[in-house]
């Protein structure tokens, strides 16, 4: 079966770089006892891929991977147990800022009958599931497994056609946090920008300087300032066709304001091409 | 959230930012008004050296279970942070909480190698806290050493409150039980460590003093108040199995240099090679029992997440179960698509086995550690390895497949003579050659590949060769091209590769390895003249070290260039590790005549460890 598990990033996290984060999940998967597929060969690896890797020092509540796990895929098939209904499961709650671990509790006593299934048989080849694991409790299972700074937000199946996060992403969603008083200036430089029919760049690639069009890249710019602190909202595309850093956006926002830097900066989400979050497809567990 | 010590502004700038910022799987955060007693524990050296540290992991664990301690952790930030910590004045702080390093009640350094010192003053000098220990306050932490350089802690002694002397497992107790006892009871700096000199295997400097002869040697070193014992014993852990095991061992999210569960199946080591400090400063041997020791691996994987687990030990060929240790670990790692990792096995027909299977034996080296180039010389270092067995073992792995070996060798071991030196290429050929006569044309998967790596003898305290003269660094280098023009010579040269370590490090370890206190003003020096990393090769630079010799007026040859006469005190000689020193002398008069001394397991040989009354010593147990 594959899940695509949502995560964020958060104070020590955004320090931490792509790969080093699939090496953590890794570890969580482990720690949390949920099988994992390996790949063949002579060095076995866990199947697991990210969406699009965060940039350095970016904090984020919109992240997912998609990993294949080792799951009884049909109901009462053989001696395989049986995940709880989906309407008995536990609630997957929204994004929430800090799981807290008396919540991962509360999810644990939401799944019914998990505890009392003998564990399936192992396979011929493949490794024998070492627990078993209830449909809402995969949830709760990596929850106790991450650390507070990798909070683990849903996780869904996928199904078998849906294609992988990796290349699916089409845009991605940031906030930018601002000092009051710039608000003003960048409402003025926003409404500019997204008035012109096209914004022509300089782009560098590995081996040259292409000239390219930013303006059909900007799926959406907003200046916030009714709620506090006062923030940017910023939908770019990303992912292989084009990837559009939000700095750059900034800059083109701020040219002639010196080094000026957002307060902070932060991934919401990521989309589809048709601007569908990532998080919206396959089916909640 | 928990903050950061650092600007984001900063975090952006450094090399690793992950270096400084903690919330790694498995560290430990606690309520800071919640507790009584703060320790701050120090590897000095940068994050991912100091990250997988065992002992580190071991002490971590065992500290945090108390309700009222809570232990973080610190390293030495790397060179660019440091710079801009000095620059604007930033205290070095804890990676759990972000707090300042002087606000705890203990400063835990623990001490791997001597060329960590410069780093242990960076740690203290950025943390604010007075370098030597008879100008800190009552408000400054309690600096204390730990770790296999306090088996002659007097170099580092003027920057040090306490060291602990022996196993980490077995004090730490009483000494928290006691500091927080006399802090609450308002005592003062100087009555805690009065009091904590009480403590078997606690020993505190500035209650002793050295006087010296004229000729330099030390005359005498004397307790100055009647808290302080005239000798400091060793504190060792007497079962294995009831001691505490970190389940959870703490998991960076950056890959450290061990990235792995570290399994120590035992401590000690029944061999007895003369050159080797650890091999005598942790005797007796001492096992975990093979149930233990899967329990540990169950749970260390499954609270860790690692896909790795290696054996720990310093000889894990001789432990007593290792057949089924390894057996069973197969099993289970198999099944789980875990790694094993089998370091320091010797190589014989069941190693081989084993390791066909768990590695790719295209890839993979074997590794020997012959130590010296003839047999001579390595009876008079006591180093049980014969030619046969390397002949035997390079055999087997030939015709299990393997083609790459590794070879380590020292230079400059007492009595090496020129044909020892030459024995070194010439065994390296000898295996070459084997590798042609075995392994007919046909059968030959991939072309022998030797590496034959040598470093300098340093004769080490608590060992028979703690009398040992050492040579000039021209000397070494000397040696060492004639190794690498014997290497040449050979006929298979071109399947060989020989590589050796670098001499001014060698010399200036030594120095360190048995110096005495005035050493310190030179480690203060050389810090002064901006030594710090010293560990790390691209950032040794010999010039400042001879500088402050010179500006100390210390002459490094009185520690490396004289053979100490048997009579001699020593500056570590305070310290009581268990095993007499009439023992060492003995073993030095012996390897003087090449004479072989048995192993532990063949026959006792009395070397005191027995006093300990456990291990593998008559009567012990285990």
């Amino acid at each position: 079966m594959i899940i695509r598990v949502k995560f964020g990033k958060e104070g020590a996290l955004r320090f931490i770089g792509h790969l080093d984060v699939l090496r953590t999940f890794q570890k969580i998967f482990r720690r949390a006892d949920i099988p994992m597929a390996y790949s063949q060969g002579f060095s076995p690896h866990p199947i697991m891929s990210f969406a699009l890797p965060l940039g350095l020092g970016l904090s984020s509540e919109g992240e997912y991977l998609d990993a294949e796990i080792v799951w009884p895929e049909e109901p009462g098939e053989g001696d395989s147990c049986p995940p709880p209904d989906a309407g008995e499961g536990a609630p997957v709650p929204e994004p929430v800022p800090e799981p807290v671990p008396e919540l991962v509790e509360g999810l644990v006593e939401g799944t019914g009958g998990g505890d009392s299934c003998p564990p399936p048989e192992a396979g011929e080849g493949g490794p024998p599931p070492k627990a078993v694991v209830g449909g809402g409790d995969l949830l709760s299972a990596l929850r106790a497994a991450t650390s507070p700074d990798l909070p683990i937000y849903a996780v869904r199946r996928l199904p078998e056609k849906a294609g992988n996060a990796m290349a699916s992403v089409g845009r991605a969603a940031y906030r930018l946090e601002i000092r009051p008083e710039w608000t003003g200036e960048l409402k003025e430089a926003a409404q500019a920008l997204m008035a012109r029919e096209s914004i022509l760049i300089q782009k560098e690639t590995k081996s040259k300087t292409v000239e390219m069009d930013l303006r059909p890249c900007i799926h959406k710019l907003e200046v916030n300032q009714g709620d506090s602190p006062p923030h940017l909202i910023l939908h770019l595309s990303a992912g292989s066709k084009a990837n559009i850093k939000p700095e750059l956006v900034w800059e083109l926002l701020n040219a002639g304001y010196g080094e000026r830097k957002p307060l902070s900066l932060r991934r919401l989400d990521l989309m589809l091409e048709d601007g569908t979050s990532l998080g919206a497809i396959g089916e909640e567990l | 959230m928990r903050k950061l010590a650092l600007s984001e502004e900063i975090l952006n700038t450094v090399e690793k930012p992950a270096r400084y910022v903690g919330g790694e799987l498995n560290s430990v955060m606690k309520d800071k008004e919640q507790v009584a007693l703060r320790f701050a524990f120090c590897f000095p050296d940068v994050y991912d050296i100091g990250m997988g540290n065992l002992g580190l992991q071991i002490l971590y664990d065992l500290f945090n279970r108390r309700p009222e301690v809570w232990c973080e952790r610190v390293y030495s930030p790397w060179p660019d942070l440091d710079r801009i910590m000095r620059e604007r004045q930033i205290p070095l702080f804890a990676l759990e909480s972000q707090d300042p390093i002087k606000e705890f009640d203990f400063l835990g350094i623990t001490l791997q190698y001597e060329m960590c010192y410069t780093n242990v003053l960076q740690v203290l000098d950025l943390s604010g806290i007075p370098l030597l220990a008879r100008e800190r306050g009552e408000e400054d932490p309690l600096v204390i050493g730990g770790g296999p350089c306090t088996y002659n802690p007097e170099p580092i002694a003027d920057f040090f409150d306490l060291f602990y002397i022996g196993e980490g497992e077995v004090v730490y107790d009483a000494l928290f039980d006691l500091t927080i006892r006399l802090k609450q009871a308002g005592a003062s700096r100087q009555e805690i460590l009065k009091a904590a000199a009480g403590i078997e295997g606690i020993y505190v400097p500035s209650l002793y003093a050295p006087r010296y002869h004229a000729d330099g040697t030390l005359a005498a070193f004397i307790p100055l108040c009647p808290e302080a014992p005239e000798k400091v014993r060793r504190v060792i852990v007497k079962d294995m199995d009831r001691a505490a095991y970190p389940e959870n061992p703490l998991v960076p999210f950056v890959r450290p240099v061990q990235d792995r569960v570290t399994l120590e199946i035992m401590r000690g080591c029944i061999r007895g090679c003369r050159f080797c400090q650890a091999g005598m400063v942790y005797r007796p041997v001492r096992e975990r029992s093979l149930e233990r020791l899967m329990a540990i691996a169950d749970h260390s994987l499954a609270g860790s997440g690692y896909d790795e687990i290696s054996l720990s030990s310093l000889s894990s060929s001789d432990y007593s179960d290792i057949a089924p240790l390894v057996t069973g670990l197969m099993e289970k790692c198999s099944r789980e698509h875990i790694n094993i990792s089998l370091p320091s096995l010797r190589i014989d027909a069941f190693s081989l086995d084993v390791m066909s299977k768990v590695q790719d034996v295209k890839k993979s080296s074997l590794t020997f550690a012959p130590e010296a180039g003839t047999q001579r010389l390595r009876n008079v270092i006591n180093k049980g390895l014969t030619e046969e067995d390397i002949m035997r073992g390079a055999a087997l792995a030939f015709h299990g497949g393997w083609t790459k070996v590794k070879f380590y060798f020292m230079l400059g071991l007492p009595t090496e003579e020129e044909s020892d030196m030459k024995g070194i290429p010439e065994l390296c050929q000898r295996v070459a050659s084997l590798f042609f006569d075995e392994i007919p044309k046909e059968e030959r998967k991939g072309k022998i590949q030797i590496t034959a790596s040598s470093s300098f003898f340093v004769p080490k305290p608590f060992t028979p060769f703690q009398w040992a003269k050492m040579e000039k660094k021209e000397e070494y280098l000397r040696r060492a091209h004639l190794v690498k023009d014997t290497f040449r010579a050979q006929v298979n040269a071109r399947s060989m590769h020989y590589e050796y370590h670098d001499a001014d490090v060698t010399v200036l370890e030594g120095v360190f390895a048995r110096g005495d206190r005035r050493i310190g003003q030179v480690i203060l020096r050389a810090y002064e003249l901006g030594a710090i990393f010293d560990a790390w090769t691209e950032r040794f630079d010999d010039a400042r070290w001879q500088q402050a010799f010179q500006d100390c007026g210390v002459d490094p040859d009185f520690y490396t260039m004289r053979e100490r006469p048997g009579e001699e005190l020593f500056p570590w000689d305070f310290i009581d590790i268990g095993v007499s020193k009439a023992f060492m002398r003995r073993e030095w008069e012996r390897a003087m005549e090449g004479i072989v001394t048995p192993n532990c397991r063949e026959q006792c040989s009395g070397c005191g460890a027995a006093s300990y009354g456990c291990g593998i010593c008559p009567g012990g147990g285990r």
